[in-house]
């Protein structure tokens, strides 16, 4: 039996795995990717050598993180590893992982579950096709597999990290067709002024402005203002076209192989929804955020969040929390004393409030906004691409049922959500049209009902080595 | 088409493995969605209708770079993104999810 089981090894899980450890804890990490460090640290193989990997300022702190966390020998780290589902008994909780060794139960006294975010989609017309990807998954490619995933690259989307994604490209010798914001160039201003920012995050900001510099130098058009209309092509990406906001025509369709959609995150919340921690929605910081106290515990007894499940806040808040999540754990099963708990906990609080505040303003600016959102969604485009399920088919069968006014009734009806995503690429868009359809507040419904396995797996990897008289 | 990206990186040994009955080979630790984009493939699963699909998220959450992996005689559907090549494996592109859904062979 663990002491605690930490699900997810990003920023979040590193630092909590990290205090936990100082605490003496039994602790265990678990994650899917071969190697720890998240998305954000997506390390190259390790039969890989890459000089200068990933040197910027901004991930300083993180390597750092990372050179501690692997030495912590007293940690048990489970790579390759996915929680399928979390069983609460009454003094522990069973986590159901699926890893090299198959499926198996894990035990642990208290869980914490860090487990980020991805990539949030649009649902606009040829979003399904073969070159539409996520530009954070593009970032993947490069910074781990050092592969230019492409030929001819173009961004669209609302988050400044295309930015620095289209540079990555540029840098290592990919064409950019043009980087292009939904927002007005008005709204990155304002942000950019607030004295929050100007006082805290000045390198944060001058990083981004010397990347916006070296695209520009290399005559990467970038344009503010700008809408999705359509990705086209027989079977794989030819071209997009996008519109000014100003203008009531389409631009000539820009030809590319690969087209980046960046507009922010949507956390990973099945789990934490699944075990029954209460969640709220926020239509900007990525969906289902989990509901916690000040000490990062969750509203189930045992369960910790940090990181992207308390909303996506980027690898800062992440750190913070996660240790904020290791402390109070240690503090409840009675391995650390309240006071020192209450000493280590303000000098987590004071960075906390600051990081904080600043995600929030890069959440409100990054936000594609509910009108860009809506009219991307055209009838023709597929709400739910794993069932093919598009919005038009949606509208009709919410006319033809007046009373449905829910996610779950409408996935019956429709089989939107029911493929092998599990939801998690249209419950945001889907909520927005029937929020919209039905005139309700977007945060008032409840979404789809999430439940084990919470990652499709197959009846074989789930009977193991069962036999059927075992079963009898 | 895609391209590896060699400045400043140095690959370990190599890999040999069949996509779509084509011997390819690959570097030690990349993974078959890296192969495939480097092989300029442009499908890893056809859905019901036929429609063929390609990796978006490259994380393992949206399923959408499934392939066939064949190894050792047992076939399987696998992410293409979190899977690393290993030597002789068979992986079968573009095959589509009504193939195999209803009275399949036995596998998984």
């Amino acid at each position: 039996m663990y002491d605690l089981a930490i699900i997810g090894a990003g920023p979040a899980g590193m630092a909590a795995a990290e205090a936990a450890c100082e605490h003496g804890m039994r602790a265990v990490i678990i994650d899917q990717q071969e190697q720890a460090g998240g998305q954000i640290l997506r390390r190259p193989p390790a039969s890989f050598s890459v000089r200068a990997w990933l040197q910027q300022r901004v991930y300083r702190q993180l390597h750092q993180l990372y050179a501690r966390f692997i030495k912590l020998d007293k940690l048990t780290h489970l790579h390759g590893t996915t929680v399928l589902g979390i069983g609460v008994e009454e003094h522990h909780f069973v986590l159901h992982i699926n890893g090299p060794s198959g499926l198996e139960p894990l035990l642990a006294s208290r869980v914490l579950v860090a487990s980020g975010c991805f990539d949030m989609p649009l649902v606009f017309p040829g979003a399904q096709l073969p070159g539409v990807m996520a530009t954070g998954g593009m970032q993947a490619f490069l910074k781990s597999q050092q592969i230019i995933p492409g030929k001819r690259f173009l961004f669209v989307g609302s988050h400044p990290l295309q930015l620095i994604v289209a540079n990555q490209i540029a840098k290592a010798g990919g064409d950019v067709a043009g980087v292009f914001f939904s927002p007005s160039l008005s709204k990155y201003l304002a942000v950019l002024r607030s004295p929050l920012v100007l006082l805290r995050q000045l390198p944060n900001m001058l990083f981004f402005v010397g990347v916006l510099a070296q695209l520009l130098l290399r005559r990467v058009p970038v344009k503010f203002g700008t809408e999705l209309v359509s990705a086209n092509g027989d079977n794989a990406l030819e071209d997009v076209v996008l519109k000014q906001d100003s203008s009531s025509t389409n631009m000539k369709p820009i030809a590319c192989d690969r087209l980046g959609l960046c507009f922010g995150f949507l956390t990973n919340n099945d789990l934490v929804r699944q075990v029954g921690v209460v969640c709220s929605w926020s239509q900007n910081a990525g969906g289902w955020i989990a509901d916690h106290d000040q000490g990062m515990r969750a509203s189930v007894s045992g369960i910790y969040v940090a990181g992207e499940t308390t909303g996506v806040a980027g690898a800062s808040v992440a750190c913070l929390e996660g240790r904020l999540a290791a402390l109070s754990a240690a503090c409840d099963s009675g391995k650390m004393e309240q006071p020192a708990y209450d000493t280590a906990c303000g000098a987590v609080h004071a960075p906390l409030k600051g990081a904080r505040a600043f995600a929030q303003l890069l959440a409100e600016a990054s936000y594609p906004g509910d009108a860009t959102i809506q009219r991307a969604m055209s009838d023709d485009a597929y709400l739910c691409k794993c069932e093919e399920v598009t919005v038009g088919s949606v509208r009709a069968t919410l006319a033809q049922h007046p009373d449905v006014s829910d996610l779950n009734a409408l996935k019956l009806l429709t089989r939107c959500g029911m493929g092998h995503c599990q939801g998690r690429y249209c419950h945001y868009q889907s909520r927005f049209l029937l929020a919209t359809d039905r005139n309700l507040p977007v945060e008032s419904m409840a979404g789809f009902t999430a439940r084990f396995p919470i990652r499709p797996t197959s009846i074989g990897e789930l009977i193991g080595d069962l036999r059927a008289e075992d079963m009898e | 088409m895609s391209t590896r990206y060699d400045n400043n990186v140095t690959r370990g040994s190599t890999v040999e493995l069949v996509i779509d009955g084509q011997q390819v080979s690959a570097y030690e630790g990349e993974t078959i969605a890296s192969i495939l984009l480097l092989e300029d493939k442009t499908v890893c699963y056809r859905t019901r209708t036929n429609s063929p699909r390609m990796m978006f998220c490259n994380m393992g959450t949206c399923f959408e770079c499934r392939v066939r992996v064949t190894q050792a005689g047992v076939s399987r559907w696998m992410l293409a993104c979190n899977t690393t090549v290993q030597a002789q494996m068979e992986v079968d592109t573009g095959v589509a999810l009504s193939q195999w859904i209803p009275g399949g062979n036995g596998d998984v």
